[in-house]
């Protein structure tokens, strides 16, 4: 039977379309009569006729294909239409799918009948990105002068990429995830294309903004809810925030000089009405700027200071909760950095802001409240019951509570940040699946909703026809009405587990079956030794109940319930209890849901009390555990602490940081987490006895040398590939050597110190790279990378700062140094005190061939027979000066480096010493104080016995200093005797009380000032 | 006075179209054509499916224009239509005869 020919009222034609799933045959048959008004339309439509019925009847809504169809037959030439609906393989399916679905898109296609054949290449119909669709707008803008036909030709080319997406989104080509992803990028371009036609214009009349320096300065335009996570729907608003570097004044153009606020306030205009402006082709994006400071009452843009006092003063927890998602979309993106810089600390705060539990609870109230207004409860998708708002809301709960010490949580798209908080174990492993699945789920049902018409709908139909199309829409090919009770199931279903979720979530804890553990009273802790009871019952009390809102589960319960009274016990016994608790605290809550851990510490009383000593130690380490909880396991190994370590284990524990395929970034970052992870490991050994005062220091600076000889690689390999391999006449590679001093020459490093060092290369040369620079240049290059490398601060802090004062030549001149130049600068030019420090070198790293002659060379200064006898008028000077300016004694300070009888006394006695008698005793040259010491006893140049209690009481200092570095002490090496250090100093060093300790701390350095006054200030 | 016909891909008569209304060209013809060039006789992958392609859809525009118009508007369509991939079109120039109104009689630029 031919339905193109039958009659409007044929019985047979009306049953065979209601067979086929017509709602409306009688209009579906008049649909296809109007289709083929002419009898040869009727005769190119026939042969295709069955697959086009097949592929209507396939679609959510026929009749509406249908429909679609005719009008958009009606725009343009039929013969075309049916010719192109015959001989692509995929266009019946598309055109059925897209006007069956979407109202919208279907209008869009029929205004622009063109773009069909467009939707029919495969170049077409794929993911585009960012650049791709960058290109392709400037392409389409480009050939037009005046803004109107620009505006027209933006508008026309996110409709086109509107179809695009639409399409493959019907298609089920792309996800949800994809979608928004990809409408998230067309706002970012045609932000990027609207704030550069913006510039231009405005350049030109009022010249480039500058900041108060004259340099230029721009605007950053942040992506925010939606957008910034990369979520966009169909029909979002974009909510954006303008943001500017600094105010100034623009230089001037056609029209004079402007104020930069106004300047990029008029950007910002421009942008808005770039986009939003109704022309005849309909308009971009609706922009939503309410999320800027202030609301709907303040300005359009801010400057990054305003912004910085903003947030500063006024700011409120939903804005925090809004900045999480903020992400840069166009526009100047080192303004938009230095936005982020800003923004960081004041979103994500370290630790647990008590100020967040009673907030976050008001927003749910406030939640409750707008939704029992509204009469809407569980159909409205996005406000109701289980619906999307109370996923998002736990989320960035989740968010905003743990993700200042856990940086990994920060991430702006919803449906990642549910990974992420799964995986580190804040939501159970089936809740977090749950969770993310019912975002997917809901998502699509509201583009499903609002793909339609392009409206901002969030409620479901009530009509039951509606909503057996919607659930068609989302992919059901079942009978409708069936489709509607398996959608109405399922619906209920996850919005029923989501508000239990949401509900679970605000529930007080479930009453422990057991009797709870009592947090001891405030009498109690006072009498063991805690200063803060009060704070200290309060962190007990998180200890044992787990933070706000996170409710511990029951294996964790029962992990800090076996562990509390071993917990008790190593309190007490620690130098800090208060301390102790406050940063065992922050880790228990940094490990978060991970139970491993603390079961591990339930197991292995032995390793819960070395945490405890760990942690009274104060916040340099416990930050290494909180950034890297599963060191915990390596503490836990007894490989960790049994062997000492030497360089050449630091060695191969670094390398994986070098490993080929890693960015530079990755490089530095890795390199930093891997020394770290060292670095505790060595502090351990030492804070269990494992290794004295002095092994510390050595394995601390094998670590050092093990971490420089990592960093010197990257540094050479970067100023190779940037300059080529210098070399000399002959074509011989010139080689450098890396030199320690100080502290690193003499083998003393503790935790904090800085690296004292400089380079070394062999001579004249050039590099072989496109453009020739003299081998100093090449090894500057390098010398500056490898500060860099080793002491700027990332994400991951810092492996060490290196520091280059040292070096020969003066303040101003290069980093690095030839050979000859060296010998040439400690004779003609060096004050006697660099001379001095010269007895502390030592070879390091780099070229071992080389940095032999350098040692010679260096001998020969300090010792040779050239070498003047030490200036000890100049020393003693010199002395007082450090004395009065570094040390600054007082009655209630005392200083171990710097003050009367401190380091530095031993120091520059052994270095007089050294200097005076080196050339005829070469076995008291060692750059190591203690070392040199005993050589000095050895050789009869000091009494055997005064000797080494010198070098007894070095070792003393030393290692007081270096627990004042673990205690955090600031200043460095100071002792405040009113505060709690000199307690916890005794309790460490094992001196039977406070009064002990400063006892022998006096007496040791009287003694050691005795004998300096004797030796350097006598003669 | 001369003939430019230009065959573009479809999806950018909009542009040709506003690009030719910007500089005061307000009449054309257009027609829904097909056609292949260089690009006929290959396969190509749809959504993952095969297919030979024959006769691509194109469009077809004509507009007649005075001769001082006609390096000026040729330069336009290509700008226009330009997407730089394969199967952008062409842009032809032709001698023009005469034109002539038929509501007024009028004939030569005036009738265009």
């Amino acid at each position: 039977m031919n339905l193109l020919t039958a009659a409007p009222h044929d019985r047979k034609a009306l049953a065979e379309l209601r067979r086929l799933g017509f709602a409306d045959p009688r209009a579906a048959l008049a649909n296809l009569h109007a289709l083929t008004p002419e009898p040869r339309d009727a005769e190119r439509l026939a042969p295709l006729l069955p697959r086009l019925l097949q592929a209507l009847a396939e679609a959510p809504d026929p009749d509406m294909a249908l429909n679609n169809l005719e009008r958009l037959a009606a725009q343009g030439d039929r013969v075309a239409l049916f010719r192109l609906l015959g001989s692509h393989p995929g266009a019946l399916h598309l055109i059925a799918r897209l006007g069956g679905t979407s109202q919208f898109l279907a209008d869009t296609l029929r205004r622009h009948p063109t773009l069909f054949p467009w939707l029919l290449e495969g170049q077409t119909m794929r993911q585009w990105h960012r650049d791709e669709l960058a290109a392709a707008l400037e392409q389409t803008t480009s050939a037009f002068e005046r803004l109107d036909a620009r505006w027209n030709a933006l508008r026309r080319f996110k409709y086109r990429q509107l179809l695009r997406i639409g399409s493959r989104d019907l298609l089920g080509d792309a996800d949800l995830t994809v979608t928004t992803e990809e409408l998230s990028r067309l706002a970012d371009v045609c932000l990027e294309a609207t704030w550069r036609w913006a510039e231009e214009r405005l350049r030109e009349r009022f010249g480039v903004p500058q900041g108060p320096d004259g340099a230029p300065t721009g605007l950053a335009v942040i992506g925010m809810g939606k957008l910034g996570g990369d979520e966009l729907n169909y029909s979002s608003d974009i909510d954006l925030v303008f943001v500017y570097g600094e105010d100034g004044e623009t230089s001037g153009g056609s029209e004079g000089r402007r104020p930069n606020g106004d300047y990029f306030a008029a950007v910002a205009r421009d942008i808005v009405a770039a986009l939003e402006s109704v022309t005849e082709e309909g308009y971009a994006f609706r922009v939503d700027l309410r999320l800027r400071p202030e609301g709907r009452m303040g300005g359009i843009i801010l400057s990054l200071d305003g912004y910085r006092t903003y947030l500063a003063e006024r700011a409120e927890l939903w804005e925090r909760q809004a900045l999480i998602k903020a992400r840069f979309s166009a526009g100047d993106v080192q303004v938009a950095n230095r936005f982020f810089e800003l923004i960081r600390p004041f979103v994500f705060r370290p630790g647990l802001d008590p100020d967040i539990v009673a907030a976050v609870r008001g927003m749910k109230r406030q939640i409750d409240r707008s939704l029992s207004g509204k009469g809407v409860e569980r159909r409205h998708v996005k406000l109701g019951r289980g619906g999307i708002r109370e996923v998002e809301f736990l989320v960035q709960a989740l968010q905003l509570l743990y993700s200042g010490d856990d940086p990994w949580l920060r991430e702006r798209n919803s449906l990642r940040a549910i990974f992420r908080l799964t995986e580190r174990g804040y939501l159970s492993q089936s809740l977090g699946r749950f969770l993310g699945d019912a975002l997917v789920f809901l998502r699509t049902v509201e583009h499903r909703l609002q793909i339609v018409d392009e409206f901002q709908t969030h409620t479901l139909p009530e009509d039951p026809v509606a909503l057996s199309r919607l659930a068609r829409r989302l992919g059901s090919t079942l009978p409708p009405a069936v489709a509607r009770r398996a959608f109405e199931a399922e619906y209920r279903r996850v919005t029923d587990g989501v508000h239990q979720a949401f509900a679970d979530f605000f529930a007080a804890p479930p009453e422990a079956r057991e009797p709870a553990f009592r947090v001891p009273t405030y009498t109690a802790l006072k009498a063991t030794g805690f200063v803060d009871p009060d704070r200290a019952r309060q962190n007990l009390r998180l200890v044992l109940e787990g933070r706000p809102l996170v409710p511990y589960v029951e294996p964790m319960r029962r992990a800090v319930r076996a562990m509390f009274p071993v917990l008790l016990d190593a309190l007490w016994q620690s130098p800090d209890p208060d301390e102790a608790l406050n940063q065992f605290e922050r880790f228990v809550a940094a490990a978060g849901p991970r139970t491993a851990y603390l079961e591990l510490l339930a197991d292995r009383p032995d390793l819960l009390t070395n945490l405890v000593k760990l942690c009274a130690r104060g916040e340099l380490l416990t930050q290494l555990l909180l950034t890297q909880p599963e060191l915990l396991n390596r503490l836990a190994d007894p490989a960790t602490f049994a062997a000492p370590r030497r360089r050449a284990d630091f060695r191969c524990a670094l390398a994986p940081a070098l490993a080929s395929g890693l960015t530079q970034l990755e490089r530095m970052d890795g390199l930093r987490r891997l020394k770290q992870a060292e670095e505790l490991g060595i502090i351990w050994r030492l804070l269990l006895g494992v290794t004295d005062a002095d092994r510390f220091s050595r394995e601390m600076t094998a670590l050092a040398e093990a971490a420089l000889a990592a960093g010197w690689l990257m540094a050479l390999e970067q100023a190779t590939e940037a300059l080529g391999v210098p070399v000399d006449a002959a074509w011989r590679l010139v080689p450098a050597s890396v030199i320690g001093l100080g502290k690193f020459g003499g083998r003393e490093l503790s935790t904090g110190s800085d690296l004292d060092l400089f380079v070394i290369y062999g001579g004249a040369g050039e590099t072989d790279g496109p453009e020739r620079v003299e081998a100093h240049v090449f090894y500057d290059r390098a010398v500056e990378a490898l500060s860099s490398i080793l002491g700027d601060v990332t994400a991951a802090g810092v492996v060490v700062p290196v520091d280059l004062r040292l070096r020969p030549g003066s303040k101003g001149s290069g980093f690095a140094s030839s050979l000859p130049a060296l010998g040439q600068y400690y004779r003609e030019w060096a004050d006697p005190w660099e001379r001095q420090t010269l007895t502390r070198a030592r070879l390091v790293g780099g070229d071992p061939r080389l940095g032999r002659s350098v040692r010679r060379a260096i001998q020969a200064l300090v010792y040779g027979p050239e070498a003047p006898p030490p200036d000890l008028k100049e020393m003693r000077e010199l002395r007082g000066r450090m004395e009065k300016e570094l040390g600054k004694e007082t009655p209630g300070r005392l200083h171990v480096k710097f003050g009367r009888g401190g380091l530095v006394d031993v120091e520059f006695i052994t270095q007089a010493i050294q200097m005076r008698h080196g050339r005829e005793h070469p076995a008291i040259r060692s750059p190591h104080t203690v070392t040199a010491l005993r050589a000095i006893g050895v050789a009869g140049l000091l009494p055997a016995d005064e000797a080494a209690q010198l070098a007894g009481s070095y070792r003393f200092l030393r290692r007081v200093s270096a627990d004042l570095r673990l205690f955090g002490a600031r200043p460095g090496d100071t002792i405040e005797l009113a505060g709690p250090i000199p307690a916890r100093l005794a309790k460490s060093l094992e001196y039977p009380s406070r009064k002990d300790f400063l006892d022998d701390y006096r007496r040791r350095t009287a003694w050691v000032r005795a004998l300096y006054d004797r030796l350097v200030l006598a003669s | 006075m001369k003939k430019i016909e230009a065959i573009i891909k479809p999806f950018k008569l909009d542009d040709v179209k506003e690009a030719l209304t910007e500089v005061g060209v307000i009449g054309m013809t257009v027609t829904e054509v097909r056609g292949f060039g260089r690009q006929k006789g290959h396969t190509e992958l749809y959504r993952g499916s095969e297919y030979t392609i024959d006769f691509l859809p194109k469009v077809k525009i004509e507009v007649v224009v005075p001769d001082h118009q006609v390096e000026k508007i040729v330069a336009l369509i290509a700008s226009a239509a330009r997407t730089g991939s394969i199967g952008d079109g062409k842009v032809f120039v032709l001698p023009m005869g005469d034109a002539i109104r038929i509501r007024t009689g009028e004939t030569g630029e005036a009738a265009i």
